[in-house]
């Protein structure tokens, strides 16, 4: 009313945003975009901790508190949004911490972003605020949306919200790392490409699912902003991430600049239990979980891999939270049975091997179906595991019923980088394993009787792989393991061991048929032993001959 | 003459003393706050690796494995007694798991490290077994080792002994503390060779111009065979980023001041050292007794003696260089061999040539130092020891 389409889309853009700011309310029900300064970005439509509960974050230079305007679509009448639709924001100033050789002003700790500096080494940044709010929606409905300060607003989108009622979808994706082939728009362009392709050929894929790791760089602020920037909004002409429902979690490399990574995000039931400490400062980065109708999703924070028993606390609570679940599945960043596991088995501290150690017998415990993993950029399915070793090694891609659990290491989702096969170690856990150097994308289709996981690269609509758990059972009514008292043990000795299949004979990767097991080299070798007598011969009878 | 034995022990004492008096210091100087400490966990979680004593196997299904007989796997119910820590004199049933990843079987009696994981609030915690408990025998092993130096070697195995513990220190509270506070590597392994080179050969050929000569001739073979891995690392476009884990050394040198580049040519010079140092005493040592039977003897001589002694020792030294790398990448040849990697990826693989350097770094190193020492000590002997040799002549 107040404001064109046209004005606001001059030079002046920011004089307009401030001169309409005094009038406050009287904005509402207009629909302005311009181009401002105090702009939100890296908008996101969170998973909430149910279907009708979606979570919004975003960020804005702009220190005012955040507003979300949401209403059902067909009751936004010519971009103007009904009374009531309104919702304020928990308003928060962005902290960081940078690498200190890096930046003197920030001695490893937890800093406001204009304690940072830019790419040239002398301009501060400019400070961020994150805004967080949360909403109860309908189910199945389409909603439209903005958010801004009262002032500066987004655009508007629209998206629909899933329903569960007869199973629901999901689309996961291993580390789209924007910025780790060390040029963003060509990890854009990719994570672009793989967005496109998934929400063309599964439109009502009712949520997105990235393994972690979305931004790559640790070392300066303004790059991995850059980086959160091509994240959530990889091409300007498609708004996926705001049209789309997505839940991420933090990896190796987001978690690394303390809490920063905690303002992107607005995570349901989000538990202090996991998190990790920067310099002692708490990251907020903990374990979370959310249900989508029969399902039990629960986020384990990889980086702290030693707080086993957090993370035990953590499901323990967040399976009682959920009863009568029909299926569990875990998440974490750092894959325990990948075939590109990277980091060597023989070093003295090597959180894959330690994940693989005790991570795995929680979910044993908790009888965990299946446990998704990024990474690795490769992707890797294992066999049924229990106890650390295959239920059965026969290669399937079908079972029902079946004892222990299945993990999924997933590929890049954007091609930013990949992974090569670890041909230095044990992999006799891997059913399937994958690596074309093309971006992957897992779509998933869950029912009360079935869960089916089916992988596609980018380049092609023949699937790289298909697994399926079909359930003919009730869950389980008890919870496994503790050994009661006060101190619950999940290695206590309630856990069934595979007795009825034992690790048979693996062959992985294959060796071939000669095995190399041809007289000659024997020969070779008694020849050596031949030469080395003879000269010992020929000393003692020179000797001799010498006395 | 017993006084001199107690003069002896005296003078032992005293350099075991310094020995550990320089261990603490340096031990103390090279503490550092991790920028991320991943044992520091939220709300008071604890993670520690304690001894624990397996009290009593309970119960047990394991069985050899089909493909790796020697491997049992399987699981077993034990109940384990903690030793150290906070939860020092409880005990737990938990299960040991056996498959490819973790292997340990477990008998009552025995005592193994195991991870206590514990919330905050103590009412969770989880004891998983890590590993055997294996220092004990470690300990046993290094004990004895030092037992044999002494007794083969006497009061050199004696001073072998503390030259070993001066290396190793250096190593791990000088060295890689300095690599990682940003000392440049390359600066960082010749200030470490040269310091380690004077110790060690000081201590182990004496207080002798010998000593010194062995000294500079260590030096300066690991300064030429610098020069050549220099050019070497170069042409073939090697260097620390294409060492095989570099991603956690990213990681890391992003929050301190470690130089990943130059960390390749560090380790290379560091493996060659002690093959260098062992050539250069030993050539020393030669030139030196020759040069004290015969004092008349011209420097051509002492040369070609010292050359002699040095070309016996070129080829088995090369040779230890090379098994010493054989030893370290037998997976990897392994690997090569089974799956008959095709030449050109395995030559230029980061892994090979990175090892085809190392070893041949260290060799040069070796070859160079046996004329340039024979040179130092032709040259050097009869001038530093014309003083004494004259005064002792006519005894």
């Amino acid at each position: 009313m107040f404001l064109g389409k046209k004005t606001a889309r001059t030079a002046l853009a920011v004089f307009c945003a401030l001169a309409v700011a005094g009038c406050g309310f009287g904005a509402q029900g207009t629909k302005a975009y311009a181009a401002s300064a105090d702009d939100p970005y890296n908008i996101n439509i969170g998973i909430g901790g149910s279907e009708t509960e979606v979570r919004f974050c975003w960020q804005s230079a702009s220190s005012k508190t955040g507003q979300l305007q949401i209403a059902k679509t067909d009751d936004v009448k010519s971009g103007a949004f009904p009374a009531g639709s309104t919702k304020y924001a928990a308003l928060e100033r962005v902290t960081a911490t940078e690498g200190y050789l890096d930046n003197a002003v920030s001695t490893n700790t937890d800093h406001p972003i204009s304690s940072f500096k830019a790419e040239d080494g002398t301009t501060a940044l400019t400070d961020e605020y994150s805004n967080k709010v949360t909403v109860s929606l309908s189910a199945n409905t389409s909603y439209t949306y903005r958010v801004g300060d009262g002032t500066t607003w987004s655009k508007d989108y629209t998206f629909r919200t899933g329903s569960a009622a007869d199973g629901f979808t999901f689309a996961a994706f291993g580390d789209p790392q924007i910025g780790a082939s060390k040029n963003v728009p060509h990890d854009t362009a990719g994570w672009a490409d793989t967005l496109r392709k998934v929400t063309a050929k599964y439109p009502s894929a009712d949520f997105l699912f990235s393994m972690g790791d979305q931004v790559n760089d640790y070392d300066h602020v303004y790059q991995q902003q850059t980086e959160y920037k091509g994240f959530f909004n990889p091409i300007a002409s498609a708004d996926y991430l705001q049209t789309h429902i997505l839940a991420a979690f933090t990896g190796n490399h987001d978690f690394q600049m303390g809490k920063y990574y905690s303002y992107h995000y607005n995570q349901p039931n989000l538990s202090p239990l996991g998190q990790t400490v920067t310099n002692n400062v708490p990251d907020r980065n903990g374990d979370f979980w959310f249900r989508y109708g029969n399902t039990l999703f629960m986020v384990l924070e990889g980086n702290n891999f030693y707080g086993v028993s957090a993370h035990d606390q953590f499901m323990s609570k967040a399976i009682s939270a959920n009863p009568g679940v029909k299926w569990k599945v875990t998440a974490f960043h750092q894959a325990p049975y990948s075939e590109a596991n990277h980091d060597g088995a023989t070093s003295a501290d090597d959180d894959v091997m330690f994940i693989r150690q005790n991570w795995t017998k929680l979910m044993d415990k908790y009888d965990v179906d299946i446990v998704l993993n990024g990474h690795d950029h490769y992707y890797t399915r294992s066999y049924q595991m229990l106890a650390g070793s295959p239920v059965s090694t026969e290669k399937t891609q079908k079972v029902t019923d079946p004892k222990g659990t299945v993990y999924f290491t997933l590929d890049s989702g954007s091609g930013s980088k990949y992974y090569t096969y670890n041909t230095s170690q044990d992999h006799s856990f891997s059913a399937f394993g994958w690596q074309n150097n093309v971006p992957t994308y897992t779509y998933a289709k869950v029912t009360d009787s079935a869960f089916t996981l089916t992988t596609y690269a980018t380049n092609s609509d023949t699937p790289i792989d298909t697994y399926t758990i079909s359930k003919t059972q009730a869950p389980a009514s008890s919870s496994k393991g503790g050994s009661g008292g006060t101190v619950s043990n999940p290695a206590s000795g309630t856990q069934p061991v595979s007795t009825t299949q034992p690790v048979s004979t693996v062959s992985n990767p294959p060796t071939g048929d000669d095995d190399g097991n041809t007289p000659v080299v024997f020969i070779i070798a008694a020849g050596a032993l031949l030469i080395a007598a003879c000269c010992v011969a020929v000393i003692v009878r020179r000797k001799k001959a010498g006395n | 003459m017993p006084h001199l034995q107690i003069k002896n022990l005296w003078k032992a004492g005293a350099a075991l003393l310094l020995l550990i008096a320089y261990i603490v210091l340096a031990y103390g100087l090279s503490r550092h706050q991790a920028y991320y400490n991943p044992y520091r966990l939220s709300g008071h979680d604890t993670i520690s690796f304690e001894t624990a004593k397996v009290v009593s196997v309970d119960s047990e299904n394991v069985k050899h494995d089909e493909k790796h007989p020697e491997l049992l796997v399987g699981s077993q119910n034990v109940t384990i007694t903690v030793l150290t820590g906070a939860y020092r004199g409880k005990s737990y049933r938990i299960t040991n798991n056996l498959n490819y990843d973790v292997n340990y079987y477990l008998k009552a009696g025995q005592t193994a490290v195991v991870s206590v994981s514990a919330t905050g609030d103590g009412k969770t915690v989880n004891i998983n077994v890590n590993t055997p408990n294996r220092t004990p025998y470690l300990y046993l092993m290094a004990a004895l080792f030092v037992l044999l130096l002494c007794l083969v070697g006497g009061k050199k195995g004696f001073r072998s002994v503390l030259a070993i513990g001066f290396t190793v220190t250096s190593v791990i509270f000088v060295f890689v503390p300095l690599l990682y506070r940003g000392v440049p590597p390359e600066a960082a392994v010749l200030i470490f060779s040269a310091v380690t080179s004077c110790v060690t050969l000081l201590l182990v050929g004496g207080f002798e111009w010998k000593s010194l000569i062995a000294v500079l001739g260590t030096f300066g073979g690991v300064l030429l065979s610098a020069g050549i891995e220099l050019v070497f690392t170069s042409l073939t476009g090697t260097s620390g980023y294409t060492f095989s884990d570099t991603e956690s050394l990213l990681a890391i040198s992003s929050h301190s001041g470690l130089r990943v580049g130059g960390l390749f040519f560090a380790a290379v010079l560091v493996a060659s050292l002690g093959a260098v140092m062992d050539v250069a005493i030993s050539v020393s040592s030669s030139v030196n007794e020759v040069y004290r039977g015969n004092p008349d003897a011209g420097r051509k001589a002492l040369f070609a003696s010292g050359m002699n002694v040095g070309r016996d020792m070129l080829g088995t030294m090369a040779n230890t260089l090379i098994l010493a790398f054989t030893g370290s990448s037998l997976v990897g040849l392994i690997q090569i061999y089974t799956y008959n990697m095709p030449y050109n990826q395995v030559m230029n693989s980061n892994q090979i040539a990175t090892e085809i350097i190392q070893a041949l770094t260290g060799s040069f190193a070796v070859v160079v130092t046996v004329p340039t020492v024979s040179f130092l000590s032709a040259k050097l002997l009869p001038l530093l020891a014309e003083k004494k040799l004259r005064f002792r002549r006519p005894q």
